[in-house]
């Protein structure tokens, strides 16, 4: 069997949070007494896992559970505390649709810098440009500052050139929501291509019926601790029957 | 965090660094923050040194009887004090709330944080590129300017940008931890206009503060080499170059170490 493309071994992640509001003197206090001025917060705890190239891996879990913290650790964003998490290639990840754009530029400009994100080139983003509009529905908008956009229309335009980047391995969390039926449609044709292409993916979504369709596998967590790995229609019911 | 955990953080960090997509995203990133700001349009560059010419002129006005004489050129001798300083002070001012500010991007994409320091000094860095081009241009029309000057100006300049991003990044991470940092800075940097030979010559001063000067403000070897560029036709005495040469390199060095050993502990507080 070839490498995986992740390795996690009793990975950890630990925040530092503050117990109180910040203030100097309670900073100093914290500094000459034993009286800390945070507390350990740990967002996962020994998590070992891994991920074969060409997998589509769901992440699910209640709010809070360490789904967002697991794929920072897989996109590199985030080192664990403890134990390791190897991953053999930079993944195009998308946390939120908005990072990564510059509201004060044209839409055309937030292209090219999102485009750059995504790993595109400008000769490469050139090409592309009138499509990405097209698909994101905002054509007439391509000289309009990004702040005059609406929500909705920032969020299709972000996806629009995600669907073009040429990643081999993606991770989103929680990037569909509120998408509208109209794009959602989009959204699907591009999963499809995907679930048929050789690309890694890891995503989480509350939506099980859009991560059943699109995941082999599923990676149930529970207060930072794996609960589950399986198939995931078994992972999701099993989910869905604890939710209930 | 231990030796071999700091050690596989650096060489991650150095391997994406390298990438040539990481060129990219910061080539971008420079471009739509200069593109995004004033200095993007002729009228607004022109605005953003009309503030450096008011100045400049008021200095004259107060100081060039005082301090001026014997100071061959004393209006480029205070135009390379002022657009040096300001530099230092505004650049400095804005790396402080790089982490802070940018927390979200930092938290949730995969763009080295680097960039975001190197995208964040870029708008600075372009006017200061603009006002070096004038100093350049007057130094030219009184004749100070040769070759020699050409050739120490690209190293004096690499290495004050080096001190400028060292302590921009020391800063960025003590912000996160004491926001006090944003205030006390505030006042330090309106001192250095003062502490540092601007519109005075360090020989109008006594020995003791001449010395406490030279040795103790960082600022000082470095307008001193700026002025051998633009004022002295490149000559530098070779101890003040190698100052400059040492203490940018190695703030520069110190500050990355201790930002990579600190920048996730900081975001987590920030």
């Amino acid at each position: 069997m070839s490498e995986p493309l992740i390795r996690a071994d009793h990975a950890a992640k630990r925040y530092r949070v503050l117990k109180r509001q910040r203030s100097t003197l309670r900073a100093l206090k914290a500094l000459l007494g034993p009286d800390k001025l945070t507390m350990e917060y740990w967002a996962l705890r020994d998590i070992s896992f891994t991920v074969q190239r060409g997998e589509k891996v769901a992440v699910i879990g209640r709010n809070g559970s360490g789904k967002t913290t697991l794929l920072r650790l897989v996109a590199g964003i985030l080192d664990p505390s403890s134990g390791s998490m190897e991953v053999a290639a930079e993944p195009l990840a998308l946390f939120k649709f908005w990072i990564g754009q510059n509201a004060d530029l044209p839409v055309i400009d937030n292209i090219y810098l999102f485009g750059a994100v995504c790993g595109m080139k400008r000769r490469q983003t050139e090409p592309l440009v009138a499509r990405i509009l097209e698909s994101a529905d905002i054509t007439a908008l391509g000289f309009a500052p990004l702040r005059d956009l609406s929500l909705g229309q920032r969020q299709r335009l972000a996806l629009s050139i995600v669907f073009q980047a040429p990643a081999d391995f993606l991770v989103f969390d929680e990037t569909f929501v509120h998408v509208d039926q109209a794009f959602f449609r989009e959204c699907n044709a591009f999963f499809v291509r995907l679930a048929e292409s050789p690309r890694t993916m890891i995503l989480t979504s509350h939506d099980h019926g859009f991560l059943k369709k699109y995941c082999q596998r599923a990676i149930w967590l529970d207060k930072g601790r794996i609960r589950r790995d399986g198939p995931a229609a078994d992972v999701i019911a099993a989910y869905e029957a604890e939710e209930k | 965090m231990n030796r071999r955990a700091f050690a596989s953080r650096f060489g991650a960090r150095a391997r994406r660094l390298a990438r040539p997509a990481n060129r990219t995203i910061l080539l971008e990133m420079v471009r739509a923050n200069i593109k995004a700001s004033d200095y993007h349009s002729f009228l607004g560059g022109t605005w953003s040194l009309i503030g450096t010419a008011v100045m400049l002129a008021s200095m004259y006005y107060v100081f060039s009887r005082h301090f001026g004489r014997g100071i061959p050129g004393y209006p480029l001798y205070l135009l390379t004090g002022i657009i040096m300083v300001n530099f230092f002070i505004t650049a400095t001012s804005y790396l402080l709330k790089v982490l802070s500010y940018n927390r979200d991007i930092a938290l949730n994409s995969t763009i080295p944080r680097e960039n975001l320091v190197l995208a964040t000094i870029s708008i600075n860095a372009w006017k200061f590129a603009i006002e070096l081009a004038i100093c350049t241009v007057i130094s030219l029309a009184y004749g100070f300017y040769t070759w020699r000057s050409a050739l120490l100006f690209i190293l004096v300049l690499l290495s004050f940008l080096a001190l400028v991003l060292g302590v921009g990044l020391a800063l960025s991470l003590s912000f996160c931890f004491a926001r006090d940092v944003e205030h006390v800075w505030a006042i330090l940097a309106r001192l250095f206009l003062f502490i540092t030979p601007v519109f005075y010559s360090l020989e109008s001063l006594s020995p003791t503060m001449r010395a406490l000067i030279s040795w103790l403000n960082p600022l000082a070897p470095f307008l001193d080499a700026f002025r051998a560029v633009f004022m002295r036709g490149g000559t530098l005495a070779a101890p003040v170059l190698l100052h400059c040469l040492l203490s940018g390199t190695l703030v520069l060095a110190a500050a990355y170490l201790v930002f990579l050993r600190w920048e996730g502990e900081a975001l987590d507080r920030t």
